[in-house]
């Protein structure tokens, strides 16, 4: 059984490796190159293997995700979810998983506080058209009776009429107000359209961490040593100032930032401090 | 009194233009962003801005500084409705010059509160 068989992980490579660095120390100790030779060229050939192998799993899951992210992103265009930040990729994704929670709790609210209202005030509207319809039979009625006093008679039809339309308007508020139920409908479509991009973003966060781990593990089988650093001090600053002046978007956990305002009254607390 | 409304979301311009008639501010204009706000402002006749923040092309921030260092249009009231809420940002607004500001999501109350300020010092 040969090596690359063995090697199905990288976990299982390092244990491998081990392994076979001491059977080569022990052939070469003993003198047997040809052996020793064979098991560095088998150690080699393990370790590109376990590296394509690797990286062609990634390269097929990122492919996979991204694919699928462009068919369910493509309808909702409009949604810009990734905005240009002065993070790195990482938690630039943990950015947009954030906010895009928070549209959902924030469209959800908004659906289902504009629908406690519909559903407040639809009964008022149709009182409103109970009693109009009422005092229009019981004017209709006075007015029918009263038939010598032809002013008052004018004014119990213009109130019928008046009440008239009164029961229209409360017929066609009851309309509308079905109208704004059916329109929140949309909060169904958009809310499924963000948790799935939710969950991409989360597949694409948790492949590119794999990705990382991968690279990481690739550089010290390779022997590279990589240096990590951060962007330049002045480009972040940069950035930082752009996005100042550009606008950073709603603030989504204003409780937990000390540099954000929690609310109007600190703004009116900041600015008059500054003479406002 | 002719306003101009800033900001990209054609729903929160209708709701401010809503909120400002209630006031008793019929004539409003609207603009998606700075830089098409801009040339309104430019084309004169407009007695008050209120703006957004973050838009695409110029921003609330930039629109501001570029009223204030026109001379035709320096000593317009500027009233900022924006979701920005960091400190250092409502710092930079108050050095641009801006008049009043309002953080997003707002009531009716505040929004009327702050212009009634702002004119009561013009």
């Amino acid at each position: 059984m040969s090596v690359v068989e063995e090697v199905t992980d990288l976990q299982s490579f390092e244990v491998t490796l081990q392994e076979k660095a001491q059977e080569l120390l022990l052939l070469l100790e003993t003198g047997e190159f040809s052996g020793a030779m064979h098991i560095l060229a088998e150690l080699s050939e393990a370790r590109n293997t376990i590296m394509y192998q690797e990286v062609g799993r990634l390269t097929r899951g990122l492919h996979t995700a991204i694919k699928q992210f462009n068919i369910d992103v493509e309808q909702t265009a409009a949604l810009q979810v990734t905005k240009h930040d002065d993070q790195d990729a990482l938690s630039e994704v943990s950015n947009a998983h954030e906010r895009l929670n928070f549209v959902l709790e924030l469209t959800e609210s908004a659906a289902n506080k504009t629908m406690d209202m519909v559903d407040a005030s639809m009964p008022v509207a149709a009182e409103l058209g109970v009693q109009a319809k009422m005092l229009r039979k019981d004017w209709q009625a006075m007015a029918d009776a009263q038939g010598s006093m032809s002013e008052l008679k004018d004014l119990g039809r213009t109130t019928e009429s008046f009440l008239l339309e009164i029961e229209k308007g409360a017929e066609q508020l009851q309309t509308n107000y079905t109208e704004i139920l059916l329109a929140q409908g949309f909060q169904d479509i958009t809310g499924q359209l963000i948790k799935r991009v939710n969950g991409l973003v989360h597949d694409v966060e948790s492949s590119l961490v794999n990705l990382v781990v991968v690279a990481g593990k690739v550089d010290s089988i390779a022997g590279v040593n990589r240096d990590l650093d951060d962007e330049p001090v002045e480009a972040a600053a940069k950035k930082k100032e752009d996005s100042n002046i550009k606008g950073h978007g709603p603030q989504v956990l204003e409780e937990e930032q000390i540099d954000v305002v929690s609310g109007q009254d600190d703004v009116d607390d900041l600015l008059s401090s500054l003479g406002f | 009194m002719k306003i101009l409304i800033v900001d990209d979301f054609s729903t929160m311009r209708r709701i401010i233009k809503n909120l400002l008639r209630d006031l008793g501010f019929n004539n409003t204009v609207e603009a998606d962003d700075g830089s098409t706000g801009l040339p309104i402002l430019q084309g004169g006749g407009i007695d008050f801005l209120v703006t957004d923040w973050n838009m695409p092309g110029m921003s609330g921030l930039e629109l501001l500084q570029k009223v204030r260092s026109d001379p035709a249009l320096a000593k317009l009231p500027v009233l900022m409705v924006t979701a920005e809420a960091k400190r250092e940002q409502i710092i930079l607004a108050a050095q641009a010059g801006v008049n009043g500001y309002v953080v997003k999501p707002f009531t009716a109350a505040v929004l009327k509160e702050k212009i009634e300020k702002i004119f009561e010092r013009v």
